[in-house]
């Protein structure tokens, strides 16, 4: 029987375990390998004190801009707290490592323990996650350009991680997403096994939850998102296999709560509406899952796609919030965007979900690209009209972000659409964030990142006398001063 | 405001504001009162022991929450002009005992309580 260690990296949160281990552990199981895991960013954060811990994350996320500038104290504790842990003579009962590199925000991270870890064994490195797709903030150097010219790990995989890792574990060569194969988009996730959370020490972590994933990619292309280059296919699980996986750990483990990871659990309305009423099914038939209660990230639907019992059923399910990319209350920026629903929908939406209890928190966009003045104006007047939602604790939290900044990969940033809008990227501060803030659009010039942020103050000071709570605002404020200081120093 | 109970085993139902019995209305399955005042409502039902869903002008409320005394043949609610802020209120204690936050600055980041951050906005203005 073979034997594998998984490790979890920061930056991630401390909520609730790791779904990617819990996926890897899976794999080991049913291949016939045992596993340990180690949650490096659990360890961190219960030896780290507050100022080194917010001092890591601003280095981790680019808010410190180089690699370089970690303070050097706390690089030899981070050094010291692995190497005690990571030690060679515990590798030496392994045949291999995996890492999950989750995403952009782990890279610093593997940038400082990988060469360590490469240093004292031979032991297979595997290394997956969305992060290994991703590009170091200051140098730019792709990520896995990095391992490979270094010759840091001996597999990175890209895509689905259970069949590729179970090929890996069963020694096959050639799998695709593994070290530049092309990946395939096409796995049947119903054929995965259950994730495994057994030797999760669970009071590690904040909340009794897990998460759970009940399809992935999207059924929207949106202009600002890059899900697509990550899970260009939409593809879902069967609602009883959903069901069946929360029973599981419930059973086993005691766990109610449940966060998905999906993109949306609507993309597919049928299999959706069939999950909740199996699931409430279940919880009417025995008590002992009454308790049971999910979270997830929802697209708002006309009534005609989701009507009114497709809501009932959620709750009678167990859904108590969803996060919802409204974007913008103007229909031509949506439009624009590709949401593909009303006004008359969001009212629908809201509505049903206040009728229900079923909590929402509000992701917008401030300073879309086609974002006129009237536009903006429709944002101030979206929030007044919401507010009743807002005191009730229906619309439970709403963000805006630090104004629309433009990712790589994202439709938005192709040549056809910065051709459509005249976009031009002003590079000069790319340095300190991993996206593109100082832009212009020369179909809407009165749009300038100075403008764009005397429309988010606006926005927040608008949100702050309707009663909308608004989490992390404190820090997103922080990124705008300092956006604000570029602009006026480069003046 | 307009109070509503709707459970589907419902044989019997009877509304009393401030001791009186009022009449109500029927739209469907559910059971609809109008309170235009500072209100005790007591609210007595058959079968006992079933626990009715209550809303407030359609919004589903939580009895924790919301302080509904329940009891197995009848509810109490009070409604009045604070209703909505102690909800909130007990809603967010509730929150921050449920994700162990004690900090300030963990109220701001997870809850986003007190954050008008005027001080911040300021600054922001004066760089523009």
């Amino acid at each position: 029987m073979g034997k594998a260690l998984l490790i979890n990296l920061p930056q991630y949160d401390t909520i609730a375990p790791p779904g990617a281990l819990a996926i890897l552990a899976a794999v080991c199981k049913q291949n016939n390998y045992n596993y340990t895991l180690f949650d490096f960013n659990i360890k961190l954060h219960r030896r780290l004190n507050e100022n080194q811990l917010q001092h890591l994350s601003d280095w981790l996320t680019g808010i410190i801009p180089k690699y370089d500038s970690l303070n050097s104290d706390l690089k030899k504790d981070l050094l010291k707290i692995w190497n005690e842990s990571i030690t060679p003579k515990l590798l030496e009962q392994f045949d291999i490592i995996a890492l999950s590199v989750f995403t952009v925000w782990s890279l610093r991270i593997v940038q400082l323990i990988l060469p360590e870890l490469r240093k004292i064994t031979k032991t297979k490195i595997v290394l997956g996650g969305n992060g290994c797709d991703s590009k170091f903030f200051d140098t730019k150097i792709p990520f896995d350009q990095w391992v490979v010219n270094n010759n840091l790990a001996d597999y990175i995989v890209k895509g689905d991680g259970e069949p590729t890792f179970a090929a890996i574990l069963q020694g096959k060569n050639n799998i695709p997403g593994v070290n530049g194969y092309p990946q395939k988009h096409d796995w049947d996730i119903n054929n995965y096994p259950i994730p495994d959370y057994s030797k999760f020490d669970l009071a590690e972590y904040n909340s009794k939850k897990v998460y759970i994933t009940g399809s992935r990619g999207c059924v929207r292309n949106c202009t600002f998102c890059d899900i697509a280059v990550s899970w260009p296919k939409f593809r879902y699980r069967n609602a009883d296999n959903i069901v069946e996986e929360i029973k599981k750990h419930y059973y086993d483990l005691g766990i109610t709560n449940y966060d998905f990871t999906d993109s949306l659990i609507n993309g597919s309305i049928s299999n959706f509406y069939k999950f909740n009423t199996a699931l409430a099914e279940e919880k009417a038939k025995n008590s002992d899952l009454k308790d049971i209660k999910y979270i997830g990230q929802f697209i708002c639907r006309p009534q005609s796609q989701m009507p009114k019992d497709h809501y009932e059923a959620m709750y009678y399910a167990g859904c108590t919030q969803l996060t919802v990319g409204i974007e913008s209350f103007s229909e031509s920026v949506r439009l624009h965007m590709r949401k593909k629903f009303s006004n008359s929908d969001i009212d629908y939406h809201i509505e049903q979900s206040s009728y229900w209890g079923i909590k929402n928190v509000w992701l917008m966009i401030c300073g879309y690209p086609t974002e006129t003045i009237n536009d903006h104006k429709e944002n101030l007047s979206g929030l007044k009209k919401y507010q009743q939602y807002a005191q009730q604790g229906i619309i439970e939290l709403i963000r805006w972000g630090t104004t629309m900044h433009l990712f790589e990969n994202t439709p938005i940033v192709s040549g056809e659409m910065i051709k459509e809008l005249g976009l031009k990227i002003h590079t000069e501060q790319e340095e300190i964030f991993d996206s593109v803030y100082n832009w212009t659009s020369n179909v809407n010039p009165q749009l300038t990142l100075v403008e764009r942020i005397r429309r988010r103050i606006e926005i927040h000071e608008h949100c702050v006398n309707y009663g909308y709570l608004q989490p992390r605002v404190r820090q997103e404020l922080m990124a705008i001063k300092n956006l604000a200081m570029l602009i006026k120093e480069k003046l | 405001m307009k109070l509503s109970i709707s459970h589907p085993k419902l044989t019997m139902i009877r509304f009393e504001i401030n001791g009186q019995i009022v009449p109500h209305s029927q739209i469907n399955q559910e059971f609809v009162v109008d309170v235009n005042q500072e209100s005790n409502i007591e609210v007595f039902f058959e079968p006992w022991k079933t626990k009715p869903l209550v809303r407030i002008n359609s919004h589903l409320i939580d009895y924790w929450l919301a302080d509904i005394m329940q009891f197995d043949h009848m509810i109490q609610v009070r409604w009045d002009n604070n209703f909505y802020q102690r909800y909130q209120e007990k809603n967010i204690q509730c929150k921050m005992r449920s994700l162990g936050i004690t900090k300030q600055e963990d109220i701001d980041y997870y809850l986003g309580i007190n954050n008008s951050n005027f001080d911040i906005v300021e600054q922001i203005k004066k760089y523009l």
